[in-house]
């Protein structure tokens, strides 16, 4: 779990300073717990079998 | 309410005309209310009583000699400030914003509103570029809610919310990216439409996401939304977005009658959701019984999908936000308020294919929200699921989970309104989401209106 932790927190700042944004790193916590819920929401828009469709 | 003003803005308008009292009495009562509540509610980030006492007595000579302009003559109206007036400045709230933004003058909506008579008193109280949560670090007013100083009053259309329900003026204008009308109205207690996308022009008014910001009306009723609707909408080329439809009399469908009104319910992802106090799930009953006392038929349906719209919004919205605040992040980090920074960066977590994606759900949920009103007039759900949270240290990860149900009617465009239907086992206001077709205000505004002639709950005022 601690690695994977870790490559949360490795490609939340890697997505930040490609954003060029500068968080502080009570900011950055804040990020690193938001992220997988963001992505767990996003992955949802898959779950719909949208086809052909636009 | 102000006490001893008439209550809604029909009822001055019908005074003014009567000769029960004047503009200037109206609006010197609103500011002198104003002048001794508003360090504790938090309404007011500009105010522009020369400008308005000049306009109240220039409406009161106009009525005097005949020249009626409509409802809105007399009437102190506020406008949230992230929308541009002559005469005063424009901050969206922001440390970041460029003050010569607001240099263009009046927005189109606030033209018509000035041109429609309306008195206006000043710029209200926003979260910071309409997103977010207060941050008490930075030198703005924390608005409150007037029902409980303790409590936010919502936001982002914050002050406009709190302002009417406190009494400050009679109604306003607000924007709504993600349910910034009707989240504050319903938390406020007053009434707030968010029109279909383009009806009301946003020339002048500091983009959130291009592709969901509404401009629409906030005020006591659903007929005084309805009267302030009808000046504020229609096309203005200013506004590449904006709808080129002609706008309708929307007070003639308020005729008081639920005969043969169809309004589907729609309970799954709203009333069931995470931390809904029952206690609103309760007065959310207790509305829908109303409208079929009165002779709505009320069904129950079940929107294929609803809840994955409901994961669109974010993707479409912070990706839009960031898109416009990019370049000042980079360089102004800190001057941004601290949820501020926090919500529209996290748009980095998204892929391009994600924006694609919450356009496809966006467009195949539409699809099934049509169909559900092309049988029914309305669709009814909770507005907000719990009464207002704290003002001041309301915990980032604890407003992200908050039960308002307003973010679909952004993606989707359609009209919707909140309305208030009573309070939570604690006293806090709770309100009823009225939505329904494309550029189908008047139906919305009618089953509102409707509603609020067989209650009164949007006319209890706040004790301050």
């Amino acid at each position: 779990m601690e690695a994977a932790g870790n490559e949360t927190e490795t490609l939340v700042r890697a997505l930040l300073a490609g954003a060029g944004v500068t968080p502080s790193e009570e900011e950055m916590a804040v990020f690193v717990m938001m992220y997988p819920i963001l992505r767990q929401k996003a992955d949802r828009l898959y779950e719909l079998d949208l086809g052909d469709r636009p | 309410m102000t006490a001893g003003l008439p209550p809604t803005i029909a009822a001055a308008a019908g005074a003014l005309r009567a000769g029960e009292t004047t503009s200037v009495a109206l609006t010197e009562a609103m500011l002198e209310r104003a002048d001794r509540l508003d360090d504790r509610i938090g309404c007011y980030l500009f105010r522009c009583d020369d400008a308005a006492l000049a306009r109240a007595k220039q409406a009161d000579a106009e009525l005097a000699a005949g020249d009626d302009k409509g409802p809105l003559q007399g009437i102190p109206l506020a406008v949230k400030d992230i929308v541009a007036t002559a005469d005063c400045p424009t901050s969206a709230q922001s440390l970041v914003l460029d003050p010569a933004w607001g240099d263009q003058g009046d927005a189109p909506v606030v033209r018509r509103l000035r041109e429609a008579g309306a008195v206006l008193t000043g710029k209200t109280s926003t979260m910071e570029f309409a997103i977010g949560l207060p941050d008490p670090a930075k030198p703005f007013p924390v608005p409150r809610n007037p029902w409980n100083l303790d409590r936010w009053s919502g936001g982002s259309s914050s002050g406009t919310a709190n302002g009417v329900a406190a009494g400050f003026f009679y109604g306003g204008v607000g924007t709504d990216t993600g349910g910034s009308i009707r989240m504050p109205s319903a938390l406020c207690g007053i009434t707030g439409l968010k029109p279909t996308f383009g009806r009301v022009p946003k020339a002048g008014v500091v983009p959130l996401s291009w592709s969901l910001d509404h401009v629409g009306p906030m005020a006591r009723t659903a007929h005084d939304c309805a009267l302030l609707l009808e000046v504020m909408a229609g096309y203005d080329a200013a506004d590449p977005l904006c709808l080129d439809a002609p706008v309708p009399r929307y007070v003639d469908a308020l005729d008081g009658s639920l005969d043969g009104v169809r309004v589907a319910v729609q309970r799954r992802h709203h009333v069931d959701a995470p931390f809904v106090d029952p206690s609103t799930v309760a007065r959310f009953d207790e509305a829908l019984a109303v409208l079929e006392a009165g002779g709505a038929v009320v069904e129950e349906v079940d929107i294929e999908a609803f809840d994955i719209l409901n994961e669109a919004v974010a993707p479409l919205f912070m990706t839009e936000a960031f898109a416009y605040h990019r370049p000042t992040m980079q360089t102004r980090w800190d001057d941004y308020f601290a949820t501020t920074r926090v919500m529209v960066a996290s748009a980095a977590f998204y892929t391009g294919t994600d924006v694609v994606q919450a356009r496809r759900v966006r467009n195949h949920v539409l699809g099934r929200v049509n169909e559900v009103l092309g049988r029914y007039d309305v669709i009814a759900t909770l507005t907000n699921g719990v009464g207002a949270p704290n003002a001041v240290g309301l915990d980032f990860a604890a407003a992200l989970v908050l039960p308002v149900f307003t973010g679909p009617w952004n993606a989707l465009g359609l009209p919707g309104a909140s309305v208030p239907i009573g309070f939570t086992n604690d006293g806090l206001p709770v309100g009823m989401h009225l939505a329904g077709p494309s550029l189908g205000e008047a139906a919305v505004l009618r089953v509102a209106d409707a509603y609020q002639q067989r209650t009164d709950w949007h006319l209890r005022a706040p004790s301050l």
